[in-house]
């Protein structure tokens, strides 16, 4: 007896000793990702936010530290600029709508095959197509969708069109260049929290008098809201910062803010109104997310 | 209010028999219980009355009318869920006013009838929580409610006991059993749990690899089993392997090992065939208890002793097989130790026989 309430008065010193050294330990476990992110991400975008402040000089890539808001006042003057951000805007907000409205009955369907087998074959057909390069596969869709492509190509037989339809080189062939490259994003997105829905809550439904189309607006589908919100944050964020498809599949006539950048950077060597661009694609499309996260999680009953 | 009679259901999922062609009737206002281990098909037998799985063959009637073929939501059924299922993203109001919503039932009255079924439920002021924050208990009572609002014809309860907590559950039996009494509403109860059973239920009907077994009042199952399904699976039972000796008139006596006593007759049994006799441990009486009584008369051996608090249950030696009996933990009873003798017996109408 002794004895324990010499070890009891003893032990409360042990334990906080070794707790610090165990959440300590733990902290090892971020130390590689964090130094990989501060040096290749953190450091990087914080000179590019500080050069959009910089002097504009052609050709410079250094910090002059010569501070002005001249940059920004530029951006926000032309039209050719600030119509773009809202062009870009836009088409991140058409892409993912138009992605979730394709994904979501896709993902229902793969979340409610409860057949083991055929659920893994459905997962791998949606993984597998992001198996291949998007400029590979937008390459693809350049047959399909070129003036003398696929789709013009059987049109023209039939007889239904003389002129080739206006299918890429736009808007429309950039939406479906991105919405080609996100659906499995947003399906990814989506399976997982859709399948989480307990069966018995869509029955309990029905059984109250709900048919299913009534079942799955009041039930399903608010219940998937986290999914749909995941889905399409990260359709959207791909999408306003996509260079690659809206310079294939919109042919440098759909100028959104990526193309800007590279125009500034690549093509003039103005590193400092590029980085101003960027700042501004970074900062609309924070405030884009948040305005929209804040409605969603409304819509969800406080859910989300 | 309308009973309920299902007629020939048959469920196959791929190669496996889920339901077994399954006849039985409801009546109305009664409370039935399906019973049975899991995967018996008591389960399916009720996703099929709700509408949830339809049946390969045989129809379902609730109130005469043929509902085969109707979804979940034209049948005017109720039912809770194991898991309760309440809508998680909606207040315990608009849970409870889901199925007024759904009848196009006017705002004003679902909100004085809304606060009736919470204080039916003893859950009043409840109205704005949300599922997470309530327990076990409280989420199975929103979620009769919910049930109990729309006046379903029939109530369907499936396991709803069996997620709560051994003392809630107890509570919660005779609470159920007590609303669906002064309702009056007809109620298809589905449970592993054989005490559930008897203690809610008017009739039951025990259900094994996905046949009905035996439909009938909770004493006439318990003390009356058909086979030895339902005798080791209601409670627990001695089976002794026996022997015919006699039959005859209103008379038979069967043969354990060396010694021969009356059990009552039954039919379609002839002298030398090998039956099965059943007697429930409480009701193998022990010493002077045993001598009291006319009835059998036996001596047996004890193996072990176990007390139990209220019971002090003993294994047994009886002409080489084992039996168990369960005496009250009285001064009026012997207390015997291991390997000790005694005098065991039982009434003949305690006895029960099971023809294979």
């Amino acid at each position: 007896m002794a004895l324990a309430t010499a070890q009891a008065g003893h032990m409360p010193q042990l334990p906080d000793v070794r707790r610090i050294l165990a959440d300590s330990r733990l902290y090892w476990l971020v130390l590689p990702a964090f130094v990989f992110f501060l040096i290749f991400f953190v450091i990087p975008t914080v000179s590019l936010f500080l050069i959009s402040f910089d002097k504009s000089v052609a050709g410079v890539v250094d910090i002059q530290w010569d501070f002005t808001l001249k940059n920004y006042i530029r951006f926000f003057n032309r039209s050719l600029y600030y119509e773009a951000a809202i062009r870009s805007i836009g088409l991140a907000a058409i892409v993912s709508v138009v992605t979730l409205a394709l994904g979501y009955p896709l993902a229902y369907f793969v979340a409610k095959t409860r057949h083991p087998g055929r659920n893994t074959f459905y997962m791998i057909l949606v993984l597998s197509a992001m198996q291949l390069d998007m400029v590979i596969r937008l390459f693809g869709l350049m047959v399909l969708m070129g003036d003398n492509g696929v789709i013009n190509g059987i049109l023209r037989d039939i007889g239904a069109i003389r002129e080739p339809l206006p299918l890429m080189y736009n808007f429309f062939g950039a939406v479906v260049g991105l919405v080609q490259f996100t659906l499995p994003f947003m399906v990814l997105s989506l399976i997982g929290i859709i399948r989480s829905i307990h069966p018995s809550l869509e029955e309990a439904a029905r059984s109250l008098g709900a048919n299913r189309w009534t079942t799955f607006w009041r039930i399903t589908f608010p219940l998937s809201m986290p999914g749909i919100l995941a889905g399409t944050l990260l359709v959207f964020a791909i999408s306003i910062s996509s260079y690659v498809v809206p310079a294939l599949m919109g042919g440098w006539k759909v100028i959104v803010m990526p193309l800007h950048i590279y125009q500034q950077i690549a093509e003039m060597g103005k590193w400092q109104f590029g980085a101003t661009i960027a700042v501004v694609l970074f900062v609309t499309s924070m405030i884009a997310v948040y305005i929209y996260q804040r409605f969603a999680a409304r819509t969800a009953g406080g859910r989300a | 209010m309308s009973d309920v009679e299902l007629s020939s259901l048959t469920k196959r999922f791929g190669e496996t028999l889920a339901v077994d062609d399954v006849s039985l009737r409801v009546e109305e206002g009664e409370f039935f219980s399906l019973l049975g281990p899991s995967g018996c098909g008591k389960t399916t037998t009720l996703r099929m009355i709700a509408g949830f799985v339809r049946p390969n063959e045989g129809q379902v009637f609730i109130g005469g009318e043929d509902m085969t073929l109707l979804p979940p939501e034209k049948r005017g059924i109720g039912i809770v869920f194991q898991n309760y299922a309440i809508f998680p993203h909606m207040t315990v109001f608009d849970n409870i006013a889901f199925g007024l919503k759904m009848r196009k039932v006017p705002k004003r009255e679902i909100r004085g009838r809304v606060g009736k079924a919470l204080e039916q439920v003893n859950l009043d002021g409840y109205e704005r929580r949300y599922q997470r924050e309530l327990s076990g208990g409280e989420q199975q009572r929103v979620a009769l409610a919910r049930v109990l609002i729309t006046e379903p014809k029939i109530l369907l309860l499936d396991e709803p006991l069996s997620a709560l907590d051994k003392k809630l559950r107890e509570e919660m039996k005779y609470w159920i059993k007590g609303l669906q009494h002064s309702l009056r509403i007809t109620t298809v109860y589905v449970t592993h749990d054989q005490g559930e059973a008897l203690t809610m239920s008017d009739r039951i009907a025990v259900m094994n690899q996905a046949r009905v077994v035996q439909i009938g009042a909770p004493d006439t199952i318990y003390e009356h089993p058909a086979d030895r399904f339902v005798t080791d699976f209601i409670g627990e039972s001695n089976i002794l392997e026996a022997r015919i000796a006699a039959v005859g008139g209103n008379e038979c006596r069967i043969a354990v090992g060396g010694v021969e006593f009356a059990v009552p007759p039954r039919d379609g049994i002839e002298a030398g065939q090998a039956v099965g006799f059943v007697v429930r441990p409480e009701r193998v009486l022990i010493g002077p208890a045993a001598q009291a009584i006319d009835g059998t008369r036996l001596t047996a051996t004890v193996i072990d002793r176990s007390y139990q608090g209220a019971i002090i249950r003993y294994r047994m030696q009886l002409e080489g097989q084992e039996i168990v009996a369960e005496v009250p933990n009285r001064p009026d009873q012997p207390d015997l130790a291991d390997g000790a003798e005694a005098t065991i017996g039982w009434t003949v109408a305690s006895g029960e026989l099971l023809v294979d």
